[in-house]
């Protein structure tokens, strides 16, 4: 690889990581707002906000997990 | 049991704090409580869930055509990387879209009829139609699939400038629905 590349590419996929990790943490506490105020069903919108984290969540764990192996390969 | 359809909804509406949000009136009575037919989300998701194959389908092209591009250092990593970024972007899509499509709502009292149209992320139009402004109600089934899954488009005219007309696409049964209104404004 290009040292060039490989000089930025850590922080680049930090930026990403970081990047992801708020807007999933933002969308969600919007989502969230909608589900609890007009759903008319709380067990509904709870339902919705577990299944919506945990997915979230596993994503972003193989988001981070990449992250850290491919700065542990440069 | 259609669960768009279900009397055991209404009433579980009913007894929910949520159902403030529409403010009934005294001694109304919620009769129907309507969502949109599961085609239409079905609809709605297909092309963003068809979307989520695509770094699984690049890979396996890749992986025919040009094999020798693939293996260099790290590159499972980048390519988990690649695919974990590109599913959460796609959930996050979903999970709109999914809101957009519960937060519909089109509720039947026996007086009036609500509906809540979801228009996106903080652009939310709820219209109320009372019963003795109604002039016409028309049923839409417009195509095979409408036919199949039996839903169809609920056209509703008013006679009042203020209320306004409403249409909502993708009622489940919609002649039921139709008639159930025609029932209550001959109440």
């Amino acid at each position: 690889m290009d040292p060039a590349i490989a000089a930025y590419l850590p922080t680049l996929l930090w930026a990403i990581f970081i990047g992801a990790t708020l807007l999933s943490v933002a969308l969600g506490a919007l989502l969230a707002y909608h589900w609890f105020r007009y759903a008319m069903n709380p067990t509904m919108s709870s339902t919705a906000l577990i299944i919506y984290g945990g997915i979230a969540f596993f994503l972003l764990s193989g988001l981070l997990t990449a992250t850290i192996a491919i700065n542990a390969a440069l | 049991m259609n669960i768009f359809f279900s009397q055991d909804k209404v009433a579980r509406t009913q007894t929910s704090n949520g159902v403030n949000e529409i403010k009934l009136l005294p001694e109304e009575k919620i009769i129907l409580k309507l969502r949109k037919h599961w085609v239409i989300l079905a609809r709605d998701t297909i092309g963003t869930i068809l979307l989520a194959f695509f770094p699984f389908l690049l890979l396996a092209i890749t992986q025919i055509v040009l094999p020798s591009t693939l293996y260099f250092e790290g590159y499972l990593a980048y390519m988990a990387f690649a695919t974990s970024l590109w599913l959460l972007i796609l959930w996050l899509a979903l999970a709109v879209i999914w809101t957009d499509y519960y937060l519909d709502l089109w509720i039947v009292t026996d007086k009036r009829i609500v509906s809540v149209d979801q228009v996106s992320l903080f652009n939310r139009k709820v219209t109320t139609l009372s019963h003795d402004r109604i002039q016409e109600i028309t049923v839409k089934e417009e195509n095979f699939v409408q036919a199949f899954f039996k839903y169809g488009t609920l056209d509703i005219e008013t006679a009042s400038p203020t209320d306004g007309d409403a249409t909502m696409e993708g009622i489940p049964r919609p002649e039921s629905v139709r008639a159930t209104i025609l029932h209550q404004m001959g109440k």
